[in-house]
């Protein structure tokens, strides 16, 4: 039984709490730094990463690129402000894609 | 009827009108029924646990929210309240080492991630003492202790639908091909051969009677 460790990727004041709990908090501190930090967290070989909006955001196309392979998993969270709607969003997408049509989610826009 | 043999003039399998090949294309139009049955099988029971995997998702992800949106600013209260020393010091050193196991499962031929919490879920999560620090950094820590294996879940659950979304969108390209196009051509051939097969035999017996009118004319 292998044990995998968590990772937080974000803005520092959304992801330092998490360092609390023994999970390793990777700040990013512009949108240009995103793409690098996200990058060098995958490579830490952890199990989940947490991804704050903003940085998702910032780099759609890193997150889906990530999707296809089993692990890591990411999971995006909201930032300090408050939840976008982002991964609803996201998972809205993936859904229409592999059914052909927006089923479940039309009452949450 | 009609439509059906024109397109089977254009789209047809090419083959020479024979016996043989007509067998040939009946064997293959049954497999490919066979194929076409099983595979939309298999998207039904995909979907099935993809609709399950969905609600799932649109709960946790809910409470994930909630979750956080609690959290996060009580661990901004902390860090106004608290000299940022003080806090570096508290999460020097973590109490829970918190990670995950992961193992795979297998939906439908699948393979998708399965996480399991390896915290140990002791009320005592705070990795400094209460001297120092302020009572917002023990809501937060406490609060992000408990939202932590929900949002491992999360992450499985979310995972998992992605990968099934890739292996639907495959299944479903699949049986519309068979459905749409394999399927229909090998029948319309089928029906070519068959009706030129019957045009054959009429010419034929055509052709006979046409003999023999001949040899009885011949013999009158």
């Amino acid at each position: 039984m292998s044990m995998y460790r968590f990772a937080a990727v974000g803005e520092e004041e959304a992801v330092f709490g998490f360092r609390a709990l023994g999970v390793d908090a990777f700040i990013v501190k512009s949108q240009d730094d995103a793409a690098q930090v996200l990058t060098e967290a995958r490579k830490g070989g952890y199990a989940v990463i947490f991804v704050t909006e903003q940085v998702a955001r910032a780099v759609p196309d890193v997150i889906e690129g990530l999707g296809d392979e089993p692990l890591p998993a990411v999971l995006i969270i909201p930032g300090v402000g408050g939840s976008l709607g982002l991964a609803s969003k996201r998972m809205k997408t993936i859904v229409e894609k592999a059914v052909g049509a927006d089923i479940l989610f039309q009452e949450r826009g | 009827m009609r439509e059906g043999s024109r397109c089977g003039a254009v789209m047809e399998v090419r083959v020479s009108p024979t016996r043989m090949q007509l067998l040939r294309l009946k064997k293959r139009l049954g497999m490919a029924e066979r194929g076409h049955k099983l595979l939309k099988d298999k998207r039904d029971e995909l979907m099935k646990k993809f609709l399950d995997l969905i609600r799932e998702e649109q709960a946790l992800r809910r409470r994930v929210e909630a979750g956080l949106a609690k959290t996060l600013p009580a661990f901004l209260e902390a860090r106004a309240a608290m000299s940022s020393e003080a806090l570096e010091e508290a999460f020097m050193a973590p109490k829970v080492s918190c990670g995950v196991d992961v193992a795979t499962r297998i939906i439908m031929n699948v393979k998708v991630p399965e996480f399991t919490w390896l915290g140990e879920k002791t009320r005592d999560v705070y990795p400094y003492g209460f001297f120092g620090t302020s009572a917002s950094l023990d809501d937060a820590v406490a609060g992000l202790s408990e939202l932590l294996p929900v949002m491992t879940e999360l992450a499985e659950v979310e995972k998992s639908i992605e990968l099934l979304a890739d292996e639907i969108e495959k299944t479903r390209r699949r049986v519309n091909a068979l459905e749409y196009v394999l399927i229909p051509n090998l029948r319309s051939t089928a029906r070519y051969i068959t009706m030129k097969l019957d045009e054959m035999e009429r010419g034929n017996l055509t052709r006979l009677m046409k003999v023999k009118d001949i040899v009885r004319a011949k013999q009158a």
